[in-house]
């Protein structure tokens, strides 16, 4: 176990001040689903760490709130907030499954949206989804200093990513440009049906325009040490009728512009046919495709 | 269902309300918390433990190594080997090297921070072959080789056999080690006593008496100095025998060296690296059969990885010569298991002992060879299967009871439609290309209670109030099981009334005979038995009280039921409460001990011959399962469970024993495998070691067979290990079927439907990427 100083404020004001005047830095918790856990066993990812900052108690960042352009959600709301929330149903489908598919009700019930981004684990289940999306992060430094990152650009590489030591992650939002008519899908494979660490996840959403892809993204999860959409096989689909063989085609390429990146480790002989078979699985979903 | 047998759990309400105390729950005044330290090494000379500023930190109130344990440094069941404190050497990554006894947990941690040791790092051997190669180093002094034990089993001519055999097939398999993961973890808390030099244990220990043992001879005081005392119990499988002696007596040397109340318990990583797991077995069958599918011959050779510390291993093994041919009838058997030292973590007993890994390798080779002949592995089971009278492999004839190895096949089958459904599933499957169907079934006998592992006796207090209210304490301890309920069912039936007149008393050394471990599915039966004769005596006092006032002319005219006691004779009645109440001022002693002696058993150990177990069960189960072939996910749809107990006393009790097993079963086949990489367990909690969910599996259907065996109280035997060591192997058969091709090793995971094999890996939390 290791040991922490714990701090907990009333407003956003004094939170962001204490990140200001901090030396070194501080983890900030919400749900604490994967911080305690790291505490518990003393992991080597909080070396220098002693402080702690609950943010859970700020109403302000448990909002889910939406304009004409995009869907804006607060870091702090749970898993299970998400879930049942009607406006990310109506938009965001794929992220509700993604949301749906953590752990168990326990840990959606505690563990936040904002905390799965920051955490940046390579088999984080909501940052596949928000990079189809294309959702983008606000970062708060001073009650006005604001930077603002794409979530795939965000995430720099496994438990890495730009936050800086004074900044916090204020809000989530995600465009809401031809939600309307988007297909959506999450597929994803566990070695348990619940609480259990994704292997492979795929999510993807596509628009289509007489009866061909107008437009695709599909991002891959817990293959890439960071996240990203599947360029090749979205430029291959885009323009073509969604059927069994060409979204097979577009599969392989799935695989093989991963496998390319990621190179040979202990799990690609078992990884690179399933995430293969995975993406055609997923996409088959998503344009109501059988398969048997 | 029968409503009468469907009876509430006499200890649910405060499990179920949480006012049940566990062990982690209890205080105690001036109460210190202890925590051990752990080996660096799998393999290592202690040189030196300088703890002197440990010492100084503030909280701190002793720190204690092997020094400071008073009696004898070593426990153990069946030979003294174990060391609860490192001696000189540390065998394995879970040995303790030393403990401390703080004002609190986080002042432990700190403590053990302070704690230098000096190690000599020496060569580990991680690889039972390894192990066994005469150039390799003996691990363990007092033994003459790494091969700890062997036992033989002799019969017939196995070359002979295998000469008039048509078909000859030999297969290797491969099982793992397996955690119990009991939801409770291990705590203990040592209360130094009044007198001079005793000890009261609290704790989760399942084996009481054999934990008092352990104590005593390391404290160095007679047995009447120490008393333990069972708290409630979260779970066991086996788990809490000889893991909380070494607790019991790590925690006793703290209260020894401070005069404190000390309480240990362990987190779940210390949990999975401090105590055994389930042997992994590597098996070798050979196997001969006539065209016909008259099998001729058996030769097995396995070897079964003991870890560090022998522990269990010898009786383990031999349970598993004993059964490792199956159910079946073979005029010729040879068969040799080896135990191996190695510097893994220890193993011991786990639910099925040694039963699982024989029955996932034999009913895997029986499908096969089923299927080189060209019919079902049921019509092999059936032609070789034991019948009434049939002969075991150690010569034993099965009889005084009933054989129901056929009903359970044929009662399992029925329930599954297994023929039908494998018409179905073939088509099904021609058509399907990513999923895949099959079923799969095996059965197996087992031998209840202890056998010829030692003395199997064990007994029992009845005593009755003058208002008809019942206490009860047997020898035998509840780990979760269910054993209040069902031995209050017992006592309850004797005396005609309802089993919620009957309160189970705590767990206590020092107030009931030492009646054997909890363990070997032994409960009912022996258990059971001791209660009833109990009751039996108590009851017979009652008629005796009674006999003026219902005017009977002879005892044995006088009933208990319904909550009366009758005179059948001259339906004169009383209430069951007024007996006992007469009974009272008629002076009479309402309280009494029944003491159940097991009948004689014997194996000669030379030749692996005799009648090894009084009495056996059969069961039988079938798995229905979907294969998805491009993922390698596995989901059992449908699990059927045929098991012979006797007499369910318990009936809710029975299928809740047939659940858990089943599940446990699919557990050890699909998904766990405790990854021991250099001798340090790499999935030390619940999130990387998988036990299956709830959402894991499908439909579980229990089959109750009640054939009364005249051993057991009405009837009642063995239910508990049965259940889990049928599921692996009927999982093994129903992936085959599903897939057309057969694998040799569990669990059978993701990768190895895929791939063909299991892929080594190196983990970290978070990512498997």
């Amino acid at each position: 176990m290791k040991y922490f100083d714990y701090f907990s404020f009333d407003t956003l004001g004094e939170t962001l001040e204490f990140l200001k005047k901090q030396k070194h830095f501080v983890k900030i918790i919400s749900g604490g689903t994967d911080l305690i856990i790291e505490f518990r066993k003393n992991s080597p990812k909080l070396e220098n760490i002693d402080k702690v900052l609950d943010i859970s108690r700020l109403r302000v960042l448990k909002v889910i709130e939406e304009d004409n352009d995009y869907v804006y959600i607060g870091p702090s709301c749970t898993h299970t907030e998400i879930v049942k929330n009607d406006i990310i149903n109506k938009y965001f489908p794929a992220l509700v499954e993604a949301c749906l598919s953590i752990g168990c009700l326990q840990t959606r019930n505690q563990g936040t949206i904002g905390g799965n981004i920051v955490n940046s684990s390579p088999s984080a289940d909501t940052v596949p989804a928000l990079v189809s999306y294309n959702a983008e992060l606000e970062l708060l430094k001073d009650e006005n200093i604001e930077r603002i990152f794409k979530v795939k650009d965000f995430i720099k590489g496994p438990y890495k990513n730009e936050l800086a030591k004074d900044e916090m992650l204020y809000c989530i939002r995600i465009p809401k440009d031809n939600t309307e008519d988007r297909l959506h899908v999450f597929e994803k494979l566990g070695r348990r049906n619940a609480l259990s660490i994704t292997r492979i996840s795929v999510c993807a959403n596509a628009l289509l325009e007489d009866g061909k892809i107008k437009k695709i993204t599909i991002v891959p999860g817990a293959v890439l040490p960071r996240f990203k959409n599947m360029k090749i096989a979205e430029d291959f689909l885009t323009g073509k009728k969604p059927q069994k063989e060409v979204l097979r085609e577009a599969s392989e390429l799935v695989a093989k512009e991963v496998f390319d990146e990621v190179g040979e480790r202990w799990s690609t002989p078992y990884k690179k046919p399933v995430l293969e078979k995975m993406a055609f699985v997923a996409l088959c979903k998503m344009f109501k495709i059988e398969i048997i | 269902m029968d409503e009468k047998r469907n009876i509430i759990r006499i200890d649910g309400y405060e499990k179920v309300t949480g006012r049940a105390k566990y062990c982690g729950d209890l205080y105690f005044d001036r109460m210190l918390y202890g925590k051990i330290l752990r080996s660096k090494y799998a393999h290592a000379k202690i040189l030196n433990i300088n703890y002197e500023k440990a010492l100084e930190i503030k909280g701190v109130h002793g720190v204690v190594t092997s020094w400071d344990v008073p009696g004898e440094k070593t426990i153990g069941a069946i030979r003294f080997d174990h060391f609860p404190f490192a001696t000189d050497k540390a065998l394995y990554s879970g040995d303790g090297i030393a403990a401390v006894a703080c004002e609190s947990e986080e002042i432990c941690d700190r403590a053990l921070e302070a704690i230098n040791v000096e190690y000599e790092e020496l060569p580990a051997i991680f690889d039972m072959f390894e192990a066994m190669k005469k150039e390799s180093p003996i691990i363990k002094e007092e033994f003459d080789s790494n091969i700890l034990t062997h036992y033989p089993l002799r019969k017939g001519n196995v070359e002979q056999g295998f000469k008039s055999s048509d078909l000859i097939l030999e297969r290797e398999f491969n099982t793992q080690f397996v955690e119990h993961a009991y939801i409770e973890t291990e705590a203990v808390i040592a209360v130094p006593g009044e007198a001079k030099d005793c000890y009261e244990i609290y704790g989760s220990i399942q084996c009481p008496h054999s934990t008092r043992k352990g104590v005593a001879r390391t404290m160095g005081v007679p047995l009447k100095n120490i008393r333990i005392i069972q708290a409630n119990m979260g779970g066991a499988f086996g788990g809490k025998d000889d893991s909380m002696t070494i607790l019991a007596v790590r925690a006793c040397v703290l209260a020894k060296k401070t005069n404190r109340p000390v309480k240990v318990v362990y987190s779940r990583e210390e949990s999975i690296i401090d105590t055994y797991k389930r042997h992994p077995y590597n098996l070798k069958y050979k196997i001969g059969v006539s065209k016909d599918g008259k099998i001729q011959a058996m030769k097995v050779l396995m070897y079964a990885d003991s870890g560090a510390y022998l522990s269990m291993t010898p009786f383990v093994t031999w349970r598993s010569v004993v059964q490792a041919t199956g159910p079946y009838e073979v005029e010729n058997v040879e068969t040799d298991i080896y135990g191996i030292a190695t510097n893994n973590p220890y193993t011991g007993a786990f639910r099925g002992f040694g039963s699982p890994q024989i029955i996932y390798a034999q009913e895997s080779l029986m499908d096969e060879v089923a299927e080189k002949l060209g019919m079902d592995g049921v019509e092999l089971r059936r032609i070789n299967g034991y019948k009434q009278g049939s002969t075991t492999a150690s010569c034993q004839k099965l009889e005084g009871h009933k054989v129901s190895l056929m009903e359970a096949m044929d009662k399992v089958i029925e329930k599954s439609d297994y023929f039908n459904k494998k018409e179905e599933f073939k088509i099904y499957n021609a058509k399907s290309e990513r999923f895949k169907k099959g079923i799969g079934l095996s059965c197996s006998f087992r031998g209840c209670s202890l056998g010829a592992e030692g003395t199997d006796a064990t007994g029992a207090i009845v005593s009755v109030q003058a208002d008809g209210s019942i206490y009860i304490l047997a020898g035998l301890a509840e780990n979760g099981q269910g054993l209040k309920t069902t031995f209050s069912k017992i006592a309850a039936d004797v005396f005609g009334i309802d089993v919620s007149n009957c309160s189970y008393l705590p767990q206590d050394t020092g107030f009931i005979a030492d009646g054997g471990p909890t363990v070997a599915s032994r409960s009912t039966l022996m258990g059971g038995s001791a209660v009833k004769l109990g009751a039996e005596i108590v009851r017979d006092r009652i008629k005796d009280s009674v006999k003026k006032t219902l005017e009977a002319s002879s005892l044995d005219d006088i009933v208990f039921e319904n909550g009366k006691v009758i005179n059948i004779k001259n339906k004169k009645e009383i209430e069951f409460k007024k007996a006992c109440e007469i009974a009272y001022f008629d002076g009479k002693n309402i309280t009494a001990y029944g003491w159940y002696k097991a009948p004689d058993v014997y194996w000669d150990e030379e030749i692996g011959q005799g009648p090894a177990y009084f009495t056996y069960v059969y069961g039988s189960q079938i798995a229905e399962l979907t294969v998805d072939t491009w993922t390698g996910k596995i989901f059992v749809d449908n699990a059927y469970a045929a098991h012979d107990v006797g007499n369910a006393i318990n009936y809710t009790g029975t299928l809740g024993q047939i659940y858990g097993g089943v599940v446990q079963g699919m557990g050890y086949g699909l998904f766990e495998e405790v990854d021991v990489q250099d001798g340090f367990i790499k999935n030390t909690n619940l999130d990387e070691y998988f036990i299956p969910t709830v959402k894991d599996f499908g439909n579980i259907y229990p089959i109750v067979i009640e054939n009364p065996d005249k051993y057991g109280p009405s009837g009642g035997k063995s239910l508990g290990e049965p259940t889990i060591e049928l599921m692996s192997s009927a999982i093994n058969n129903a992936v085959s079927n599903a897939m057309g091709k057969r694998f040799y090793k569990i669990p059978i995971d993701l990768e190895t439907i895929v791939t063909g094999k299991q892929l080594k890996r190196k983990q970290k939390r978070g990512s498997e990427a």
